[in-house]
């Protein structure tokens, strides 16, 4: 083993050993289905991926989860879409209407409390309808669901969960339900992430994380 | 993007860690690399890399802000590599108060160029890397440009220590908003800084094309709605603005604070009009560039700012650029919009990095609009009404059906009713066996049978005159310039849902569905209005006027051209049992007013009787008519509104309103080289060729009515070439008050001071309110008892028709001067106009019958040359014996005739027309 071989592994050992100091120190989350910095499921047996993973927790404290790994009940549906992250998405079908108990929830767990920011990466309007498919309904664990909505339509674009200050999530294991409230629209991933006083520090999620 | 990149993203991570996190990047950077920091070959001699350089960012487009820490001492480095350690990089050598660029390449190290300027400690420094250059920015502006001669991706080293760098990965910008919500800045994009910022909605509405506007109100501070985020930059910002009466309203850009931000905006100053840009900096306001121009007030315009690192800010308006300033600013930040001083509508906000105003001629606009308002309506069972509504919504008879034979088989199938000129695609999933594209010229003569890969996708397009399938050139003779498309099968047919996606620019829909920036009303109101008094919440676009509603498009048709326009009567006088003023039995009875559904085109855009016009019901209803310019070329008796029959509804016998209350109807316009076609529904109503050579090869086109209300749901216009050219509109003489003459409407009026003392008034559109006010007698009425004469210099020429409208001791009066009197249903003042919004609370405004003497008197002349000396209480004393007091308080020459479509400038007024006057004298 030469020396440059002895070095990597030696930064290896460290940078795991940093990696784990990090998470414990930071607001660390972790999914409820196990600690993985990335955790690739085959979520449609028919159509593997190797590139779909279920939930991707990133160094600087953020998660982005796939939407389609979530449990999912009608009238969310699955969709392939060549443009959304990992080829696929989820989609509330045209003329679904606005049965309140379809919901998406994506499980994940904080070991200690912190504040964030949640964004969704979504596509109105699949159906022309534009004002009448631009929203859905967000709620973390039994808090009163929010609207996420803005009006950039049939374009893949990240939408804020807007909450002065942050959202405060103790620790302990957390669901983030997508609720249906408007039909027409596909949701592909979503992501959580630090908050901070100072907006420069803020990472707003850009493309497909 | 890895974990790596992630990681390094967010400095804070370092700032909370420092030693973990610089070891954990140095480690990262090892790995990735292969390389290490001491390997790094450099020129020794012009510095030395430290060994704990950090990967920042491994992004194609990134924005850096680098902030100083209190405890960062002056003489600590800060070192930033930019490209590949061990290849081509920049290096950037700063301290806290002085900066050094170094590049390295191939070994050696050099000075590009001058120092970096210095830059404040106590502001971050900030830096772009994108599409291979760098910039730094410090206190706003530039300081540094550079090649970074390297490709992408771009790899940032730096030792963290002292100080903060934040990296964001910045991508095209994509926002658009049509404010279809009622709250605004909740739960959305955007946040308020200042200012009133809510949706304007109608009363009352199931459906309509545009329910809800934006509206910004603010009076003494920057109103601002802001969105967007710190690293934004390189975009177009567009909006669609309709200004108030003294109006600064428009676009803000780099905004980092409330302090901090750049505004483009159109602004009214001590009665002139100006399109501006300023910087706000540290509550500091310069003006970055200004320019005066008029624009008219109460118009929608496309307001839009380009904002790109490398090229100067431009402004435009309507796609015409009307403002520039250097490139110098640090332009990163949130974008929004901004008013002051003012009431101002905002609509259609479109942030693009990817779109802008001149970057996608080449693309092909996808074609077959279906109503957003009313394509998912539910249908009415219990009558017809929606056939006919969903004809325009859905375009329901877009395909029409249509069977050919090829290789001794029947293929039937559906081929799009309008022609393609120019470029267009036409593609297909085709899941079938046996499919073809047939291709067919205007005659109806098939040119080619094209047929298709079996269950493949295939795409029929034309290119610079070659027609290709799925690419490869199809071997055909050039085809003719309009082309018919079809696509049929041997077995089974085109449903709805599988219609081929078709692109194209030679074609374009009007839904009236955005605000109206693609058009220029001259007169009128121009809304989504109430079809019906019975049920209001249904709304559409409409025309409304007592006088003349004019609409001009703001595109040009060029070349051979159809237009196909939807159109219903708006119920104006919303009461059957109510019969008003008419010339006979028909025009005006049963709720509708039966005249008058007009259309120009190749029109220069400011006079409808400029081009050809078509009126149907014209003249009271006594025919359809033709005319080219303003001669009549053509008449049709036999097309008009017929006498309403007694209808049945639901089984009942209703009143006669049947014959409009429910019903779409459309006409058809076309034009092939001199030939032109007036077709209403299937049946053609003019079929002329034009005999003079000096026809016009294109133009705008007009909607019109007078006096009364037109629903326009759809207008599709296929044309050789379809242009934005607004620079008319845009830029027009300023000119709203000149030497105590005022113009009744700046939209309409320009006044230009002359020698002498004189004024002259120019229309600035064909018909329209072309008056004038005497603003000084306003606080200073005239005694006429005392001097009852009043001289007045005036020099108005044949084609030029106003009177005088007086108002003497609170009565008015007209007196005739060149205008006719004929037809005349309201004497001008200084009080306010019907709000034609509220339709049918004054219906009773359409059934006013026309002025009579002694109300208005006087012979028209043909023309004045001189100065006039009218005996004004000799004049009022005819009218008002019984007068104590005979106090002048308001002077307007203008125009309110109607008779022979003076309102729309047939008679006399048309664009350009133009009068000389002086000041008034009054003497005994």
């Amino acid at each position: 083993m030469n020396q440059r071989m002895l070095l990597k592994i030696i930064l290896i050992v460290l940078l795991c050993a940093s990696g784990w100091f990090l998470v414990s120190q930071n607001s660390e989350l972790h999914t409820g289905k196990g600690s993985e910095h990335k955790g690739v499921v085959d979520v449609n047996s028919d159509n593997p991926s190797e590139d779909f993973f279920q939930f991707r927790w990133l160094a600087d404290g953020s998660c982005v989860f796939h939407a389609l790994t979530g449990q999912i009940s009608k009238p969310f549906v699955s969709v392939d879409d060549p443009t959304a992250a990992g080829g696929k998405a989820i989609e509330i079908p045209s003329k679904s209407g606005k049965n309140l108990s379809g919901r998406v929830s994506l499980d994940f767990e904080l070991p200690a409390k912190g504040c964030y920011t949640l964004w969704a990466r979504t596509f109105w309007g699949i159906d022309g309808q534009r004002g009448c498919s631009n929203s859905i309904a967000v709620q973390i664990d039994e808090s009163t669901p929010v609207v996420i909505q803005d009006a950039t339509y049939e374009f893949w674009h990240w939408v804020q969960y807007r909450q002065r200050g942050g959202i405060e999530i103790p620790a302990g294991k957390h669901t983030i339900n997508l609720i249906n409230r408007e039909d027409g629209i596909r949701i592909d991933q979503v992501f959580l992430t630090p908050w901070y006083e100072d907006e420069f520090d803020r990472r707003v999620p850009q493309g497909v994380e | 993007m890895g974990i790596h990149q992630t990681m390094i993203e967010n400095h804070n991570w370092i700032s909370r860690f420092p030693v973990v996190g610089i070891f954990l990047l140095i480690s990262i950077t090892c790995l990735i690399s292969d390389s290490y920091a001491s390997e790094v070959q450099v020129d020794a001699d012009l510095f030395k890399i430290p060994d704990d350089y950090l990967q920042l960012a491994y992004e194609t487009s990134i924005y850096g802000r680098i902030t100083f820490s209190d405890s960062f001492p002056a003489s600590s480095k800060l070192y930033l590599l930019i490209g590949d350690p061990k290849g081509k990089h920049c290096r950037y050598h700063l301290n806290a108060g002085s900066a050094q660029m170094w590049r390295s390449a191939d070994g050696k190290s050099y000075t590009p160029g001058a120092s970096l300027e210095k830059f404040s400690p106590a502001q971050p420094l900030e830096f772009s890397c994108r599409e291979e250059s760098i910039r730094f920015y410090s206190q706003g502006k530039v300081i540094s440009t550079d090649k970074l001669e390297t490709s992408t991706p771009v790899n940032i080293y730096s030792p963290a220590e002292g100080v903060k760098i934040t990296v964001h990965k910045t991508e095209p910008i994509y926002m658009s908003d049509d404010f279809m919500r009622r709250v605004i800045g909740k739960d959305d994009s955007w946040s308020i800084v200042a200012g009133q910022w809510r949706t304007q909605t109608q009363n009352d509405v199931a459906a309509s094309p545009n329910p809800f506007i934006c509206r910004g109100t603010a009076i003494a501070e920057d109103g601002m709605l802001i969105a967007g985020y710190p690293f934004w930059n390189n975009y177009t910002l567009s909006v669609a603005l309709k200004p108030g009466d003294f109006p600064q309203a428009g676009l803000v850009f780099s905004y980092r604070n409330p302090q901090d931000y750049c505004k483009a905006m159109l602004l009214k100053e001590n009665g002139h009009s100006y399109v501006a840009m300023v910087k706000s900096y540290q509550n500091q306001m310069t003006v970055l560039a200004k320019r005066e121009m008029f624009y008219p007030t109460d118009r929608w315009f496309k307001f839009a700012v380009k904002v790109y690192e490398d090229r100067p800010i431009l402004v435009s308006i309507d796609g015409v650029e009307v403002l520039s300033c250097p490139d110098e600013l640090n332009k990163f930040g949130k974008v929004g919009l901004l008013v002051r001083q003012a009431d101002c509508l905002f609509d259609d906000f479109l942030a693009t990095s990817t779109l802008a105003w001149d970057d996608d001629k080449d693309s092909l606009h996808l074609v077959g609009k279906k109503s957003r308002a009313y394509s998912h309506k539910q249908k009415f069972l219990e009558d017809d009404r929606d056939v006919r509504l969903f004809r325009w919504a859905k375009e329901t008879d877009a395909w029409p059906l249509m069977t050919v034979t090829y290789d001794k088989a029947a293929y039937a199938g559906r081929y799009y009713r309008f022609p393609f000129f120019g470029d267009f695609s036409f593609f297909t999933q085709n899941t079938s066996d046996d499919t073809l594209f047939v291709i067919r010229d205007l005659e109806g003569q098939t040119l080619k049978m094209q047929p298709l890969p079996k269950h493949k996708p295939s795409t029929l397009s034309r290119r610079a005159d070659k027609l290709f399938l799925n690419g490869q050139e199809l071997a055909t003779g050039p085809p003719p310039n309009a082309l018919l498309v079809g696509l049929h099968f041997r077995e089974g047919t085109l449903r709805q849902d599988t219609f081929p996606e078709i692109r194209s620019n030679s074609i374009q829909h009007e839904l009236f569905e955005d605000a109206t920036v693609d058009w220029y009303p001259v007169y009128g109101y121009w809304e989504n209005t109430s079809r019906w008094g019975c049920a209001p919440k249904w709304k559409f676009f409409s025309g409304t006027s007592l006088d003349a509603a004019i609409q001009f498009s703001k595109r040009t048709f060029d070349g051979d051209q159809i237009h196909e326009v939807n159109y219903a009567l708006k119920d104006v006088i919303g009461d059957h049992r109510v019969t008003l003023e008419c010339d006979n039995w028909e025009p005006r009875q049963h709720r509708y007013i039966r005249s008058d559904v007009n259309f120009s085109f190749l029109t220069d855009g400011k006079d409808v009787f400029s081009g050809y016009t078509f009126m149907y019901g014209g003249h009271a209803n006594q025919a359809s008519y033709l005319y080219r310019g303003r001669e009549l070329v053509s008449t049709n008796e036999e097309v008009r509104f017929p006498r309403p029959e007694k209808y049945y509804l639901h089984g009942k016998l209703e009143p006669n309103v049947f014959d409009q209350h429910l019903f779409w109807r459309r006409f058809r316009f076309e034009r092939f080289g001199k030939r032109i076609r007036v077709l209403f529904e299937d049946k053609v109503v003019f079929d002329y060729t034009e005999t003079e050579a000096d026809m016009p090869d294109g133009g705008h086109i007009a909607i019109w009515t007078q006096r009364n209300g037109i629903i326009y749901a759809r207008l599709d216009s296929v044309a050789q070439n379809i242009t934005m050219a607004a620079e008319k509109y845009v830029f027009q003489k300023p000119g709203e008050e000149v030497r105590s003459w005022r113009a009744m409407n700046a939209n309409q009026v320009c006044l230009e001071p002359l020698e002498e003392g004189l004024v002259r008034v120019t229309n600035r559109f064909g018909g329209g309110e072309f008056a004038v006010l005497y603003k000084d007698i306003l606080n200073r009425p005239v005694n006429l008892l005392d001097t009852p004469k009043m001289k007045l210099r005036l020099n108005i020429p044949e084609g030029v028709a106003v009177n005088l409208h007086l108002r003497v001791g609170g009565e008015d009066i007209i007196y005739a001067l060149t205008a006719p009197t004929e037809k005349t249903f309201a004497v001008l003042n200084n009080g306010t106009r019907p709000d034609l919004s509220f339709i049918f609370d004054y219906w009773h405004l359409f059934g006013t019958k026309p002025l009579q003497p002694p109300l208005i008197g006087g012979i028209p002349q043909a023309a004045i040359t001189d100065e006039i000396t009218i005996d004004l209480l000799a004049e009022m004393k005819k009218r008002f014996p019984d007068k104590q007091t005979y106090r002048l308080e308001s002077i307007i020459i203008g125009n309110t005739s109607q008779l022979d479509y003076l309102m729309a400038g047939l008679s006399g007024n048309a664009a350009g027309a133009s009068y000389t006057l002086g000041i008034p004298t009054f003497t005994k």
